[in-house]
């Protein structure tokens, strides 16, 4: 009787596992779940995770799940053992066997002792990693019932780590068609320094900081990565010109926000960037209500992701100026725009900016750091 | 005591039942097939003789003032028949998804709240019921199971309900889960799709040509025989492979008249600067299409190493390409250009013929244009009634010349 009940208990655990994994849609909060649970309900002294980069033909192990990414051949130590024959393996003494790799016990300081590897399989047989746990805490070595149990585990698990991962390669796909059309763009008007691609930065940035949830912040991303999208309507000679424009070529210059939005309007797009013309039609406009395109909205009215993407924009504006006015630097021009607060800017925009000034200055580092690459 | 051991023995059998659906919920993508799995699976671990799935759904109300209201619809109820219910106390689908909680009734056709019309028309006959909300991770609810007639007993227990709210809550996640991977692929094709628009919008002249030339490769390439995957991965490098003309100058683009002898350099210049954009951007693509920037970028190489921006010659030129090397002349050949009339489509053929002998382009794929031919001037009309459609070139080009009128030469 003690033992059905166990039974049962140990069901209603993966039941209630599946819906707490599979409700996650980032994979490293799945991992992180995943990671805690496994060596929580097994009673291990450790758990980790190894995914399988099939590119690459290794396995790894995940940052936030330890101090440092571990990568090695697919095949090698208990792990790639695990893969290759797509067993689970038991080991009651790792220093005995052969084709433990010690190396990881010397990097992270931890002394392995019994573990179980089990390969992370999904239903269509493909093996996505594998999932280990090291040395019970009672100090017994794993048995038979433990490997069952891991089994079980990792078969809720495999399928979560996939669902999120498919999550994950969509998205990035999605990302780097938005990349390549920024960078198509700019190839136009490229004076060494990416523009959008930083803008873009300074508003995953500032919308974190402002609370916003993961989907609202990707939206502002994306909208500020095409924000300058109109400017492939401006002719070279104005968009090139490098000194102040005449009021004959303000205007054709001016129209490019309002362009992007158009562009973005007929472009249709569904799913998570349905709408986003709206962020990027009036990213010129001010605050209180000035700015281009004239009329229109003010306040709040103007879309959050717009006030956002406007503060970006003008951080890096005042740092490479267009029209041969005195270049800032960064500090310079974040503080800047402490005058037009609430005029032109968005106060609460501008505050959470002057918050994360140290992660959006590591942000501009990097971009030149790529630029410099991309260079050589 | 071996009573209680049977009940649960019972229970076990049923929870192992119940994990290896979740399972299969859980590792399911396509909604279709999961509304498939939850009536099928309901009506087996629940012993019942049939399951119909409402789904709540959001319907604009008809005043048109925009505003969206709740209904519930049927997804299921074998006979065919689909029902309408609104998310309120008069039905007992609506109760359970208006106060998300579960109902179960020994006859459901004492029941006040019981619509006899149903029976009348599917000719089943109710007796028991259980119905369960489904409830998302999020706490709404998102539908409703409800079983109908337990087979070998008066009605169903307090057991299977607490067992279909645990099929329910699996249930609810499957579906939100395979909704939002739907979302994201549809973020990417309709971005893929409507890059397109900017390249019409930088070049408004050549308007239509890489939806066209999308549309004649995917039909090319099934008639090839190529599997669903390379045909995606075949429209998707379509799509990309004029990407490289958002940034080429001016200078370049709108140079009036025939590009003469300086064509080809313009052209390798072109085709350089896709190649370069699309290397970047390849470790972000998901294995399946780390290919595209290869086929997209080597459109205009030949079979006889003549081409560019490599030079690559025969095998090393993926079949994708060649299909779009094809269907790119031929759509550059068949529409019309300030300084000339479009070619017909058997003329731009005859001229494919020839490059084909002359070893430039693949035979093989010329010979499968000229059995599609006949289905080229519907694909044409197709792209070009959406572009008219949409007035998208209208609209575009109408903010381009104004831009361009008040530029003082």
């Amino acid at each position: 009787m003690e033992k059905l009940a166990s039974k049962v208990q140990g069901l209603e655990l993966l039941l209630k596992l599946t819906l707490e994994l599979c409700s996650e849609r980032s994979l490293e909060k799945v991992l992180e779940k995943a990671w805690a649970e496994l060596a929580r309900v097994m009673k291990a002294e450790r758990s980790s995770i190894f995914l399988l980069d099939e590119e690459k033909g290794e396995l790894f192990s995940f940052v936030a799940l330890g101090a440092q990414e571990i990568r090695f051949p697919k095949e090698k130590g208990i792990a790639g053992a695990a893969l290759t024959s797509g067993e689970p393996i038991l080991v009651a003494d790792a220093y005995g066997d052969p084709r433990f790799n010690p190396a990881i016990d010397s990097a992270t300081g931890f002394r392995t002792r019994s573990m179980v590897s089990v390969p992370l399989k999904v239903p269509n047989g493909e093996r996505i990693g594998v999932v280990q746990v090291l040395n019970r805490k009672d100090g017994r070595p794993f048995g038979k019932e433990d490997v069952a149990l891991l089994q079980a585990l990792a078969s809720v698990v495999g399928v979560a780590l996939h669902t999120a991962q498919l999550y994950r390669e969509q998205q990035r796909a999605t990302e780097a068609v938005i990349h390549s059309i920024v960078r198509a763009v700019e190839m136009r008007t490229e004076r060494g320094i990416p523009h959008a691609p930083l803008v873009s930065s300074f508003c995953e940035i500032i919308g974190r900081a402002m609370g916003l949830g993961e989907e609202e912040v990707r939206r502002i991303r994306w909208a500020g990565a095409l924000h300058d999208l109109g400017k492939l309507s401006v002719p070279d000679r104005i968009l090139l010109k490098g000194e102040p424009l005449t009021d004959q070529e303000r205007p054709v210059y001016e129209s490019h926000a309002l362009m992007s939005g158009r562009l973005l309007e007929k472009m249709n797009f569904q799913g998570e960037l349905a709408g986003i013309e709206d962020l990027v039609s009036f990213h010129h406009k001010h605050y209180g209500g000035g700015g281009f395109p004239p009329g229109g909205p003010q306040r709040e009215e103007i879309p959050l992701g717009a006030r956002i993407i406007a503060v970006s924009d003008a951080i890096w504006c005042r740092m490479y100026p267009r029209w041969g006015e005195k270049p800032m630097g960064f500090q310079e021009a974040l503080h800047s725009l402490a005058e037009g607060m609430g005029v032109v800017w968005d106060p609460k925009v501008v505050e959470a900016a002057f918050q994360r000034r140290a992660e959006l200055e590591e942000a501009l580092g990097k971009s030149l750091a790529d630029q410099g690459k991309r260079e050589a | 005591m071996p009573r209680e051991e049977d009940k649960a023995k019972e229970r076990i059998l049923r929870l192992e039942a119940l994990t290896e659906v979740s399972l299969s919920l859980a590792w399911e993508r396509d909604v279709g097939k999961i509304l498939g799995l939850i009536v099928r699976e309901a009506s087996r671990i629940l012993d019942g003789e049939r399951t119909t799935l409402y789904l709540v759904q959001e319907k604009e109300a008809s005043n048109g003032d925009g505003k969206t209201t709740k209904t519930l619809v049927s997804y299921i109820a074998e006979g065919g028949l689909t029902i309408e219910v609104a998310l309120d106390q008069r039905s007992i689908a609506g109760t359970v998804a208006s106060s998300c909680r579960p109902v179960r009734l020994e006859d459901a056709r004492e029941d006040p709240r019981f619509d006899p019309r149903w029976d009348a028309i599917s000719g089943f006959r109710t007796r028991s019921m259980v119905a369960v909300p489904m409830m998302n991770p999020w706490g709404e609810c998102i539908g409703v199971i409800q079983v109908l007639n337990k087979k070998n007993g008066p009605g169903f227990t307090s057991e299977d309900e607490e067992i279909l709210l645990s099929l329910a809550a699996h249930a609810a996640l499957a579906l939100e889960n395979a909704r939002y991977l739907e979302r994201q692929r549809q973020t990417f094709q309709s971005l893929i799709r409507g890059q397109a628009v900017a390249i019409d919008a930088r070049d408004h002249l050549t308007a239509g040509h890489t939806w066209r030339v999308a549309a004649y490769s995917v039909e090319l390439g099934k008639a090839m025989g190529l599997d669903p995957r390379q045909l995606e991965l075949l429209e998707y490098a379509a799509l990309l492979h004029d990407q490289g003309k958002l940034g080429v100058p001016d200078s370049v683009l709108f140079k009036c008249g025939r590009l003469e002898g300086t064509e080809e350099e313009l052209m390798r210049v072109h085709a350089s600067r896709t190649k370069e954009i699309l290397e970047e951007i390849r470790g972000l693509l998901p294995l399946p299409l780390k290919k595209m920037p290869d086929i997209a970028s080597s459109h205009h190489e030949k079979l006889d190493g003549s081409g560019y921006p490599k030079g690559l010659g025969g095998d090393q030129i993926p079949l994708e390409a060649r299909i779009l090397a094809v269907c790119d002349i031929f759509d550059a050949l068949t529409s019309r250009r300030p300084y000339r009339e479009p070619e017909s489509d058997e003329g731009a053929l005859e001229f494919l013929r020839k490059e084909a002998a002359r070893g430039r382009v693949d035979s093989s794929v010329v010979e499968a244009l000229s059995g599609i031919l006949p289905r080229i001037p519907g694909l044409r009309e197709g792209v070009n009634g959406r572009l008219e459609s949409g007035s998208i070139m209208g609209s575009l080009g109408e903010i381009w010349e104004t831009a361009r009128e008040n530029d003082p030469h």
